[in-house]
């Protein structure tokens, strides 16, 4: 009988092995300065691998979730407005306006496209919710077509009228607000950052919300020089470039976004001389290449940051971090 | 002592099957879990008669690009405004030669659509023309070196489809044309004529373009 109770205990305990999560740990999302001595055993296989991660603020267990997960789907989404995320559902749309709005989207003369989007718009079976949802359209297509004060006029608009709408077309309003605030600007400010967040907050599944939040962190506090809270820095940026890879770490995914990034930034990390910018974009060179098990590339980010001027902010801290990894 | 021995055998009985369960159980259990995840792999060489009305690539901003069709060295740049129109007054162009179906989507994004362009390539309509460019020809010094006249800045990228013909296409001098023109080239083949003379490629976005297999690839 005892054994039967074992067996049974055993049955019930066996299937409630949680799969592993790539989401940021609860702890550390509640206090990312905390600097402590932990164990922590992650299950690979049959395997129980123990980490420890002494003094190190990288979030070591979601990066071999994240080796695990690979290319497959996740439930982040690349599409440029929340109704091509499929994060939101309205009422359902007319064919005229389907048509019109087709006819914007092949459409390349600015004035063409603004016509076609002012006759879908005033289209009266529309809900009020339906017609901001083609006014984010018409902001976005002012901004693919390179005018910014198109732009502009459409998001004051819906601003002004505050219809109340489900938070992912609010997240592409704040994302479109944030994109048009730094446009052309060199030199991004903590208020560019906190819109970046506000869009990603209301739709945390919202990818672009997601790599903008890295790059706002690089252009607006990766290029101070003297850095005092390292652990701080090197937990809030890992945790925003895991955000990123947790989409897919795919070694293509993870090719495109580092090329989004240099561009944007206009620095090619491995040129020149170390800057401290250069040492944060090579970290996270660094972090998605053991994400997606490139250890080439892993072990020329550990090799050129070997090399550089112990002065640059949070150096020793970046390549204990890179150690740790390779551990 | 008989039902002594019945007892015993029933508990053997069900020790037996919960180990067998158990043993199931933790091999399921364990075995699924090492195994990579199947990686979709997708094909460079895939065949596919839609294309996206977005490029292959992910960026917050999707860029707008140009299409064109080759067809014995003359490069057809589709004049998208003239299709455009067609398309918003419910008057798409149906002629023998040349015609366009429009399928809205069904979708959550208003966006969504799929046109289908049938086109005869040596017979195309004036309002799908925007420009001709003969490739390959010796450049009038006159125009200047570049025959970039269109807005490059507005399509700089360019899908091009090529269709098949007995004059081989000169591949080469479209790849420096591009290069001239600081083009993005899209080049998609079309396998075959129909009997009909003509050759179709439809133009689609829906939310499965924005799919990370389509973007990263």
């Amino acid at each position: 009988m005892m054994l039967r109770g074992v067996i049974l205990a055993f049955l019930v305990s066996a299937p409630s092995i949680a799969a592993a999560q790539c989401k940021q740990a609860e702890a550390q999302e509640a206090d990312k300065s905390e600097i402590s001595i932990k164990t922590e055993w992650v299950r690979v296989g049959l395997q129980w691998i123990k980490t420890t991660s002494s003094q190190t603020v990288v979030d070591k267990k979601r990066i071999i979730c994240q080796q695990k997960q690979g290319c497959s789907e996740t439930q982040i989404k690349f599409g440029d407005t929340a109704l091509m995320r499929q994060s939101v559902d309205l009422e359902p749309w007319p064919e005229a306006v389907r048509r019109k709005l087709a006819a914007a989207n092949i459409s390349d003369d600015a004035g063409q496209v603004y016509d076609f989007l002012q006759a879908a718009a005033t289209n009266p079976e529309l809900e009020a919710s339906q017609v901001v949802a083609i006014e984010l359209i018409a902001a976005t297509f002012a901004l693919q077509l390179n005018d910014q004060n198109t732009a502009s006029e459409f998001l004051a608009k819906m601003k002004a009228k505050a219809t109340p709408v489900p938070d992912p077309l609010a997240a592409d309003m704040k994302f479109l607000e944030a994109l048009l605030s730094v446009h052309g600007r060199k030199a991004w400010t903590k208020e560019d950052d906190r819109l970046f967040g506000e869009a990603l907050a209301l739709d945390p599944d919202y990818f672009s919300a997601r790599v903008y939040r890295l790059l706002s962190w690089l252009q607006t506090y990766g290029r101070t020089a003297v850095v005092t809270n390292c652990s701080a820095s090197v937990a809030e940026f890992s945790k925003r470039l895991l955000d990123v890879s947790e989409a897919s770490a795919c070694p293509l995914m993870v090719g495109h976004v580092d090329h989004v990034l240099q561009r944007e930034l206009q620095s090619k990390p491995f040129d020149a001389d170390l800057t401290p910018l250069k040492t944060w974009q090579i970290f996270g060179i660094g972090l998605m290449a053991k994400v997606t098990n490139n250890e080439p590339v892993f072990s020329r980010v550990t090799s050129h940051l070997a090399g550089g001027d112990a002065s640059l902010p949070c150096l020793s801290q970046i390549t204990s971090e890179l150690a740790s990894l390779s551990e | 002592m008989h039902e002594e021995e019945d007892q015993t055998s029933a508990v053997d009985v069900s020790i037996a099957f919960f180990i067998c369960v158990t043993v199931l159980l933790v091999f399921v259990k364990f075995n699924v879990a090492p195994e990579q995840p199947d990686r979709q792999v997708p094909s460079l060489g895939e065949a596919a008669d839609i294309v996206e009305s977005v490029p292959s690539t992910w960026s917050a901003l999707s860029k707008r690009g140009g299409f064109a069709i080759l067809y014995e060295n003359n490069l057809t740049l589709l004049n998208l405004n003239g299709i455009a129109t067609e398309l918003a007054d419910d008057a798409l162009l149906s002629e023998d030669a040349n015609y366009a179906t429009f399928s809205p989507g069904t979708g959550s994004s208003p966006r969504e659509f799929q046109l289908r362009l049938a086109f005869s390539p040596a017979n195309l309509p004036e309002s799908w023309v925007r420009e001709i460019i003969v490739i390959g020809a010796p450049l009038d010094p006159a125009l200047g070196a570049v025959p970039c006249s269109w807005d490059v800045s507005q399509r700089s990228l360019l899908t091009v489809w090529i269709v098949p013909s007995d004059q081989e296409p000169d591949v080469n001098a479209l790849m420096q044309l591009a290069g001239k023109c600081n083009l993005s080239l899209r080049p998609q083949i079309i396998r075959a004529v129909s009997d009909s003379g003509r050759s179709g490629w439809a133009l689609a976005l829906n939310a499965d373009s924005y799919t990370a297999k389509k973007m990263f690839r």
